[in-house]
């Protein structure tokens, strides 16, 4: 709130103001030389109208005059009336949208912390290999493709490729280093010699 | 230590025969297996291990809708069956074994390249089957 606005000087004295506009208008009064002087004025006026109530009498009866205005309040039914409302800073602002920025930053946050993950992913035709072994050498980084027409002819084509042993899978790619496709297994049962290789496999029924 | 166990296969339109290897991949200081001269700087690239030897090379006449066996040793065998030639390459049906155990099934269009099969791993060793078709 910003602009010296005496209708909601008049509301505050009044007592109209609810909610977020109350405390707006309290905190510029507060604030606001002019408007604490207006405030003050008002109240005074107040003060005075309430010390001194109109000696007029009313034509109308109390119970009349209200039933008129009732049927005033129902003849104008849904239709809209100008509220003002206040000016506010950006402190006021973000102050009253506190959650929506948090809310904000959080997404943010989340955006570029998914976007960050999804990185290396981007980075897929380059993948490092790596044998699980205790004195594996460093596994080389290969080119992944899947077989497209651009595929060069020097490469062979993998169309389909599987690997019946559970727990195990079989992908293909094109080392474009070596010149080579190769079909990668991983998952196969380690064994420690030739001779627990064949007994594990020869008990392994695919 | 691991071994590497390597089928190395290439094909050509023309090709007439294939020709398999098992290979063990393996860190061990050894003398270079000569008979992988020209492949080794390819499984060093693909594998990185130090040290290829050959285990077994087999090869043999590749006719279209026949089954061909290759015993590649040390239990290791792959059947290659050629389906019919097209202008792009030799198709064929691929299968290793281990014993009863299927390693791997796949259908593979090879012209001039070869094809390496990464299999398991036996101790520090690797074994790698390359696969070829030749003329």
């Amino acid at each position: 709130m910003r602009r010296h606005d005496t209708t909601l000087v008049t509301g505050l004295v009044d007592g109209e103001l609810k909610g977020r506009r109350l405390r707006l208008a309290q905190r510029h009064v507060k604030a606001c030389p002019l408007c604490a002087l207006e405030y003050r004025h008002q109240q005074h006026v107040r003060q005075m109208l309430q010390a001194n109530p109109p000696s007029v009498a009313m034509n109308d009866s109390t119970d009349f005059f209200w039933s008129k205005v009732k049927k005033e309040i129902q003849r104008r039914g849904e239709e809209s009336a100008e509220v003002p409302q206040p000016r506010l800073a950006l402190a006021d602002w973000l102050r009253l949208h506190q959650f929506a920025m948090a809310t904000a930053t959080a997404l943010v946050v989340a955006a570029c912390g998914v976007v960050w993950f999804m990185q290396p992913v981007r980075r897929a035709p380059e993948v490092a290999v790596s044998m699980p072994t205790p004195v594996a050498p460093q596994a080389p980084k290969v080119a992944v493709s899947v077989p497209t027409p651009a595929t060069p002819p020097d490469f062979a084509q993998v169309e389909q490729v599987k690997t019946p042993v559970p727990r195990s899978t079989a992908t293909t790619f094109d080392s474009e280093e070596a010149g080579v496709t190769v079909i990668w297994v991983s998952g196969l049962p380690w064994t420690p010699d030739m001779n627990g290789m064949k007994t594990e496999f020869a008990n392994l029924d695919t | 230590m691991a071994i590497l166990l390597g089928v190395v296969l290439s094909a050509s339109v023309q090709a007439a025969s294939i020709e398999a290897r098992l290979i063990r991949a393996s860190n061990e200081t050894d003398k270079p297996d000569e008979q992988l001269t020209k492949l080794e700087p390819k499984l060093k690239k693909v594998f990185g291990y130090k040290h290829y030897q050959q285990l077994g090379l087999k090869g043999g006449p590749l006719k279209e809708n026949a089954q061909l066996r290759l015993d590649l040793g040390e239990g290791i065998v792959i059947l290659v069956t050629l389906r019919a030639p097209e202008k792009k390459g030799q198709m064929m049906d691929f299968e290793m074994y281990s014993g009863r155990a299927a390693l791997v099934k796949s259908s593979v269009r090879v012209n001039r390249g070869e094809l390496l099969v990464k299999g398991p791993e036996v101790g520090n060793t690797l074994l790698v089957v390359s696969l070829a078709v030749v003329e």
